[in-house]
């Protein structure tokens, strides 16, 4: 087994595969040289989980084998990296001991931490507390709606950073158009439960949604995080951030969206900030202390939306600061915050949420993307999976 | 105006300086090396002097360019086309995206059957629309050719009842009363 490599990338997810496909369409000679080390065989599309809990889409159509995503050029190392150690420039796998580099690349995306509510665990995918979160359970999302026969329908976001900020209310407008269709609307009650102080960050966009929340009579709680579930009695235990008391709310049926955090790997080692999170410069995307250690994606501590469209604009800042670096060139690519929200706001409409770090839209159409749209609820379900797939895992888009 | 110093100096005070010394000290060692250069120059200046002065190979040389097509325009197309290479290598790296993400939908199988299960998905209903339509005009026509019956006052007069017809006629006397109260206001 070779023990050093030019470039050591970990994580084969959405950030690595870019970054391994991307270097190499701009440096062909590092063919043979590039790692990505992931302990997973299946890849998946997760954007699409919100459509498969709402029964849109088959979740068959969000997974792909992994080695068929490998680039040509790259190997891949099916192990698991359980510590960094930046200062001799190697990484700790599980199974095969320590692997050197030159350059390192993190991006092994967010962990999701489940025993984080009371409960939870245990109960999910039973009894009618199902979340869209994990590959396994996602269907029971859809079982859970069809089988609603009205009463209170829950939805939660927690008090942590999570993957597509917009996701947790996604699954609920899509819930709500379900119940119309389906006839228990009238009797049933839809709440959202959120840790964040309004329904959206981006002022424009949240103008638009608090219109959505009020047409499909949504009852809002701001500033509460959920903390346990009594699913037998069908009981959600909620926290006030502010006062810090805690209060109960009964449901009968609850979707959560799980706290997150940065994978045990980086919160441990030398290369996370206080909170855990890879400390990199939030422009270059270069390690703040280590030149030769660059990030992206979810596990950062980039002050923006972690979502996939925001690596699709990290990537090529990673690649070319990094060769720059290669080259003893001056890393000077810059990333702007970019992220992407497609708020899907019931079964054949969404808003095109597009931003950057200062919360200013960043709009790629000719139209007011905050009015909800047939046409971007196709973008979403019909084009970005094929743009994924075949051009940002492939380092085109 | 100030003199500068260099100026100032005598050529023995500059003479005298350690570099100026060991620098011509250096340049007298190299001199038949500098020498023997010189002369391969002017070696290759006389060649090429001779060259030019050459009928033989100046009537080359028109022949040449009159065969081909290379003009004054051209080289200065080429240099236009030198100016704009960062340009040019900015789109062709884009078209090369393109035809790679196009290459490889192409060669995906998995997704030539998502393709495929989504164009379904649109054409299907459209499809039965179609396919209902026609069906229901062969209907109508196997019907009236079928129909010898003679249509009385008392056939319209059940038609009238028909909730489709009722329909048409309500939109055909709100289009008369919105023309009517328009033309009034006018």
């Amino acid at each position: 087994m070779r023990k050093h490599y030019r470039v050591v990338i970990v994580g084969a997810g959405t950030g690595g595969i870019s970054v391994a496909a991307r270097m190499l369409r701009e440096k062909r000679h590092l063919a043979d040289d590039i790692l990505l080390i992931d302990p997973e065989t299946k890849h998946y599309y997760q954007p699409l989980w919100t459509l498969v809990g709402a029964g849109a889409v088959k979740k068959e159509e969000s997974v792909r084998e992994m080695m068929s995503l490998i680039p040509d050029g790259a190997i891949w190392l099916q192990d698991r990296v359980v510590g960094f150690d930046p200062e001799a420039n190697q990484v700790e796998t599980a199974d095969n001991g320590s692997i050197q580099y030159d350059y390192l690349v993190v991006s092994p995306g967010i962990e999701i931490d489940w025993e984080r509510i009371k409960g939870l665990k245990e109960a999910l995918g039973t009894k009618q507390v199902c979340s869209n979160y994990s590959y396994e359970h996602v269907d029971y999302t859809w079982e859970t709606l069809r089988g609603f026969e009205g009463g209170t329908a829950l939805f939660t976001h927690p008090a942590s950073p999570v993957k597509c900020g917009g996701a947790p209310q996604k699954i609920m407008y899509l819930a709500e158009d379900y119940f119309s269709k389906s006839g228990v609307r009238e009797n049933s009650n839809i709440v959202f439960g959120s840790a964040n102080p309004a329904i959206f960050d981006v002022t424009k966009y949240r103008e638009a949604l608090e219109k959505v929340l009020d047409r499909k009579r949504i009852e809002t709680h701001f500033r509460v995080n959920l903390t346990e579930i009594k699913a037998d009695e069908k009981v959600a235990v909620f926290e006030n951030l502010d006062s810090h008391e805690t209060f109960e709310m009964n449901y009968d049926m609850i979707h959560v969206t799980p706290p997150m955090q940065a994978p045990a790997s980086i919160r441990e080692s030398k290369l996370a900030d206080a909170g855990g999170w890879l400390d990199v410069d939030k422009y270059t995307l270069q390690h703040k202390r280590y030149e030769n250690v660059f990030g992206l994606g979810d596990c950062t501590n980039l002050p923006t939306s972690k979502t996939g469209a925001a690596i699709r604009k990290q990537a090529p800042v990673v690649v070319h600061n990094l060769l720059d670096q290669m080259y003893g060139k001056v890393p000077v690519a810059t990333y702007d915050g970019y992220s992407s929200c497609p708020i899907v706001t019931g079964y054949n409409s969404l808003i095109l949420a597009e931003f950057d770090y200062e919360k200013v839209p960043q709009e790629s159409m000719p139209f007011n993307q905050a009015k909800e749209r047939h046409s971007m609820y196709i973008l979403k379900k019909d084009f970005l999976p094929l743009l994924y797939w075949n051009g940002m895992l492939n380092g085109t888009m | 105006m100030e003199r500068s110093t260099t100026e100032e100096q005598t050529v023995e005070t500059v003479l005298t300086r350690p570099d100026v010394e060991q620098a011509l000290i250096s340049l007298v060692d190299r001199l038949p090396k500098i020498e023997q250069s010189l002369r391969r120059l002017e070696d290759a200046v006389d060649f090429g002097m001779a060259t030019i002065q050459d009928e033989e190979v100046k009537d080359k040389l028109d022949r040449v360019m009159d065969s081909s097509n290379i003009q004054v325009e051209t080289l200065e197309a080429a240099m236009q086309l030198i100016e704009k290479l960062p340009m040019l290598l900015q789109v062709t790296n884009q078209l090369e995206a393109m035809f790679d993400f196009a290459k490889d939908v192409y060669q995906d199988e998995e997704t030539k059957e998502l393709i495929g299960r989504r164009v379904e998905e649109y054409v299907t209903p459209a499809k039965e629309k179609v396919e209902w339509s026609r069906a229901t005009f062969e209907e109508v026509q196997r019907r009236v050719a079928e129909d010898d019956r003679q249509i009385t006052l008392f056939s319209l007069m059940k038609w009238l009842k028909e909730p489709s017809v009722q329909h048409g006629l309500k939109y055909m006397q709100a289009t008369i009363d919105v023309l009517s109260e328009r033309s009034a206001k006018r």
